[in-house]
């Protein structure tokens, strides 16, 4: 924190040599009229000037060396209607507007949006390369599997690859799920997954704003190889009591925001599942199992220079198996895990120019299991206590900078206890950082933005690692821009996925190192007929030292020693195969927000091959997310609003709607190491199961090919919903039916060899396990 | 135009639809079929090398006849000397030479493999010392009790293995008490007789040399028949221990990875060393 000061007040040194001329700054916070809420990136400038600004993550701008006089100040923000306030800049006195903006119906009146709004290619300059922003209506539009879920939302984003139905892990433009940052209002999550990763953690409403950086990001985040994503959830009502409320065939919801007198707001909302208490009662077969997420968050506006927010998150999964629920000495077992986060955070703003965030947070995983019958009993775990600070210094309109620590005090914990042996793996490090990053303009077509970030990795070795970042943007045309970036990652995480259990991370130690990936990516964007964004990105990412899990782990891993003659274990030797790999990929997007018909269809062409020491025989293989192809298409359609575009009219606010979703997705099947012959050994040497009686052949087993020559075909998958939305006295009703696999395709899951033994003779056939078949789901929304 | 565009989006939707049907076909029939030999030799402390098997693979898809699995004509040396053939038992031995505690074995293979002639080899150190069991006869139980095979491992060997076999294996005698049966049908027990008649316990990492006692449990899902038992404790060597827990190379979600088998060249299969052992109990209702 010391250091912290010596910056801030050097800093402050420039500002009275600033402020010596007949100048002022204008600052000020832009709020949603409605609810309070900060408006992200939206445009603020003073009419008859050049320069501009947009609004950070907390709603906060800056125009910087305002000659004293009266100007009108103009915002504009997508979906709002635009605001005009006349001011005077006559003192140097250091004021901060508070300005509210109302919010206008993006389906209808299509052309009245455009032309009220920001340009759309201004938009699309304004946002870093790679990055996508989702709001939480888009989330919950897009064909669900029977719940709405921010991840699977996610998947249908260019360079973002899904494993299969059952999985909502995101995969980034090659990046495994463990080299993905996720962030919640500034809280690292770890496993943010229900139901063995089925669905997410992630509650659609409660978010207020999902941002996903796929690659080239700034020296501000770090910590991941490949991808950031950041989830800010509502800040809560600061003007009345809304709420929602969901019941779907899986579970119910509900999220309420409220003010708190004139001082702040809270928002909070609560899901849980509800099989174990119907389908379960009546069928026997399907085991208790129950999840639920919760989440709380306040906001204390506690003056124009300060806001305060606490926010706390919650999640449990709980599954109690009994084979045989009739019989109560049946085999079964206990498990649950499940996270709670907490952060506080405090803006404040130093003086015109020196906007700031600070935060403490915590975040923490843990997961138990016991089976009692075998004597089996695991307890995983792993902390994460951060303070962080970010700063922005905006030194003049087109020059600003950025900067900012972090402290991480990480811990995690696996005990295993079992027959014979046990494994207690406690391990404290911390992580910090620190980093620098300015953006310049030094024309207004030309933005450039270089930074530096540094870590500090205390381990059982120490790890000392520079982050150069790089990323620039030039306006080419009037309608077009290009943007580049580069810049270099560390990882000290490493996560051991583990099917039907949790995952366990692992940090960078004596036995594995740090892993890193250098990324370079080149964008284009293009704004057409001002509705549309068209955007191209190619990269280039290489990976040195990356991990993953060894699926021989428990043949090579070696004890640490011997406590009673019982083996146990502490270390990670072995668990792991470690080697390089490099990505690389084109991704063309064409979104459209606006009009009774909006959505995106996106194409990403990709490639990843990894080279591991000890998988394929040190050749070169290409791992099993890999997606050569990829096409996606969402597309949303206001019926009303359609018809009233057809007609040239327009459809009144209060109107009910008809809204309806589709999604479609095409991927090259999943690459796959198959067997290439049969061969018949017994387990052990007094076995003869080959000739041992029964209908199976235990002692038939096969022998792999090269890895992952094979792919299975190539999946594609449509989604439909229909949503009738009914309003009321205020109150908003929302119906809907969705299907999932609409067209009922038989995707392959993957593929099992089957052998059967008739005189003598052994034939051998190749079954299909399927993915999801056609999944109608109904529910219903509530809003007040 | 305006009617165009909605013509062509609904060509477009219906396309997608149509496209995001069907039961796609899969075809493995490019996967290269590789000749390779199957070994499985085994030499235990203080006996005849002798047991040992040399089989062939099969391309996968092709009917294969169990009795032309063993290559009779194979070459089989250890450590130079060459192993003769028994066409009954159709394995491999050698008139005199006994696996000797400490010492170490190579095996030389080499055989005609669908029309095509291919080597492998392997070495294996057989464990020196051997271990003690405490109890050789467990006595006769119920479900509800506690078993346990005790060892002390005074041996080199840092694996072992528990081959637990009944003597009577057949629905009849089937323990369908049995806490881990949940709702397995007689129909299902005749099915997968197989699978419930051989079981196993391993140990892994264990301390050698040590005068520590290690206790090995035989749980209700070790035995599933109301029988007499034989229990062989196979102290085994790191080749033992690699073939035996990396054989199944099939994961739960259908992909395969590569064994930890000790036969290099144009191999698959064990050549390994263990110390061995008996012990006897009985599951009684």
């Amino acid at each position: 924190m010391k250091q912290i000061y010596i910056l801030l007040a050097c800093l402050a040194l420039f500002v009275p040599f600033i402020h010596a001329q007949k100048v002022n700054d204008v600052t000020g916070f832009v709020y949603d009229n409605k609810d309070g809420e900060a408006l992200i990136g939206a445009s603020v400038h003073l009419k008859g000037r050049t320069t501009g600004s947009v609004t950070n993550t907390s709603g906060y701008f800056v125009l910087t060396n305002i000659p004293f006089g009266k100007y009108t100040l103009q915002v504009t923000y997508i979906g709002y209607k635009p605001l005009s306030v006349d001011i005077e800049v006559n003192s140097n006195e250091f004021k901060t507007l508070q300005l509210k903006m109302t919010g206008q119906a993006l389906v209808t009146k299509e052309v009245m949006v455009v032309a009220d709004s920001v340009r759309t290619i201004d938009r699309l300059y304004e946002k870093p390369i790679s990055k996508i922003d989702l709001s939480s209506k888009q989330v919950n539009q897009i064909p669900r599997v029977i719940e709405a879920d921010l991840l699977r939302a996610l998947q249908t984003l260019p360079g973002v690859t899904a494993l299969s139905d059952f999985s909502s892990a995101l995969y980034i433009r090659g990046g495994t799920p463990d080299q993905n940052l996720y962030l919640v209002d500034g809280t690292d999550v770890y496993n943010p997954e229900h139901a063995f990763g089925i669905f997410s953690t992630f509650n659609t409403n409660a978010i207020k704003k999902v941002e996903l950086s796929k690659g080239g990001f700034s020296a501000e985040y770090g910590g991941r190889l490949s991808s950031v994503l950041n989830v800010t959830n509502l800040d809560g009502n600061r003007n009345q009591v809304e709420g929602c409320a969901n019941i779907s065939l899986l579970s119910a919801s509900a999220t309420i925001q409220a003010p708190l007198g004139s001082f702040g707001s809270i928002s909070g909302s609560f899901r849980r599942t509800y099989i174990d208490q119907t389908y379960a009662k009546w069928n026997t077969d399907i085991p208790d199992y129950y999840f639920y997420d919760g989440n709380l968050k306040a906001y204390f506006d506690l003056g124009e220079k300060d806001k305060l927010t606490l926010s706390y998150f919650t999640s449990k999964d709980n599954l109690d198996f009994k084979e045989d629920k009739s019989k109560p000495s049946s085999f079964g077992f206990y498990y649950f895990w499940g996270n709670k986060t907490s952060s506080l955070n405090w803006k404040h703003v130093f003086g015109s120019r020196i906007f700031s965030n600070f935060w403490a947070t915590y975040s923490y995983f843990n997961s138990d299991f016991n089976m009692e019958q075998v004597n089996f009993r695991e307890k995983n775990n792993i902390h994460d206590f951060s303070l962080k600070g970010a700063l922005e210094y905006y030194l003049a309109d087109d020059f600003d900078i950025r900067f900012g620590f972090e402290h991480k005090f990480l811990g995690g914990a696996l005990m295993q206890e079992f027959d014979n042996g046990n494994a207690d793996v406690a391990k404290e490090r911390t992580h910090s950082v620190a980093y620098i990053s300015s953006n310049y303009k030094p024309w207004d077509a030309l933005s450039i933005e270089a930074g530096l970030r540094y870590n500090y990795f205390n381990s059982d070795v120490d790890y000392h690692n520079f982050e150069p970042r790089f990323s620039a943007k030039l306006r080419l045309t009037e309608s077009s821009n290009l943007k580049f970036a580069t810049g270099l990652f560390h990882q000290y995480l490493n996560r051991i996925p583990r099917l039907f259990f949790t995952s366990i991370w692992t940090t960078s130690d004596e036995y594995v190192g740090v892993s890193s990936s250098q990324h370079y990516i080149f964008g284009y964007q293009k704004a057409i007929d001002e509705v549309y964004e068209f955007e191209v990105e190619t990269y280039y990412k290489t990976y040195k030292n990356i991990y993953q899990y060894n699926q021989l782990a428990f043949v090579e891993i070696e004890p640490s020693g011997y406590k009673d003659g019982k083996p146990y274990y502490t270390s990670t030797k072995g668990l792991f195969n470690s080697g390089d790999g490099e990505s690389y990929g084109i991704e063309l997007m064409i979104r459209k927000d606006l009009g009774a018909i909006n959505g995106w269809i996106a194409y990403s062409l990709s490639r990843t091959n990894y080279t591991f020491t000890d998988i394929n025989k040190g050749q070169e293989f290409i791992p099993r997310h890999d997606r050569t192809s990829i096409l996606n298409a969402v597309v949303n359609v206001d019926w009303k609003g359609f018809l009233a575009e057809m007609k040239g009219t327009e459809v009144p606010e209060n109107e009910n709607k008809w809204l309806f979703t589709f999604n479609f997705v095409y991927s090259t099947g999943q690459p796959i190491t198959v067997p290439s012959s049969a061969y018949f050994l017994n387990d052990l040497p007094d076995w003869n199961q080959i000739r041992g009686g029964g209908e199976d052949i235990p002692g038939y087993s096969l022998y792999p090919s090269g890895i992952d020559k094979y792919r299975l075909p190539a999946y594609i998958r449509m989604d439909a919903s229909v949503t009738w939305e009914i309003k009321m006295n205020g109150w908003i009703l929302a119906p809907y039916l969705q299907v999932f696999n609409i067209g009922n395709r038989k995707n392959v899951w993957f593929i099992k060899y089957k052998s059967d033994l008739q005189n003598g003779q052994i034939t051998q056939t190749i079954d299909k396990v399927n993915m999801l078949p056609m999944l109608p789901s109904i529910g219903v929304n509530i809003k007040f | 135009m305006k009617i165009k565009r909605i013509i062509i989006s609904l060509v477009l939707l219906g396309a997608m639809w149509f496209s995001g049907c069907g039961d796609p076909s899969m075809d493995m029939t490019d996967v290269t079929y590789e000749p390779k030999l199957v070994v499985e030799g085994y030499l235990f402390s203080g006996q005849p090398v002798t047991g040992i098997r040399v089989m062939r693979n099969f391309g996968l898809g092709t009917p294969i006849d169990t009795t032309s699995l063993y290559i009779a004509d194979a070459r089989v040396t250890v450590n130079g000397a060459v192993l003769k053939y028994n066409p009954v038992g159709h394995f491999f031995y050698h008139d005199t030479m006994i696996a000797r505690p400490g010492t170490s074995y190579n095996i030389q293979v080499s055989g005609t493999v669908a029309g095509k002639f291919i080597s492998t080899s392997a070495s294996t150190t057989v464990p020196e010392g051997k271990y003690q069991i405490l109890h050789k006869d467990l006595g006769s139980h119920t479900y509800d009790d506690s078993i346990y095979v005790a060892i002390l491992p005074t041996c080199t060997a840092e694996f072992y293995a528990f081959s637990i076999i009944p003597l009577t294996a057949t629905v009849d005698n089937f323990a369908f008490e049995n806490p881990f049966v949940g709702k397995q049908t007689r129909d299902d027990i005749i099915k997968n007789l197989n699978r419930y008649k051989y079981q196993m316990n391993i140990l892994l990492n264990v301390q050698k040399n040590s005068t520590e006692l290690i206790k090995q449990s035989i749980k209700a899902f070790d035995a599933w028949f109301y029988s007499q038992y034989r229990v062989i404790v196979y102290g085994g060597d790191t080749n033992f221990k690699n073939y035996l827990l990396s054989k199944n190379v099939e994961e739960f979600d259908g992909n395969f990875h590569e064994p930890r088998q000790p036969l290099s060249g144009d191999g698959i299969g064990v050549f390994a060393s263990a110390v061995i052992d008996t012990v006897t109990f009985e599951i009684r209702k």
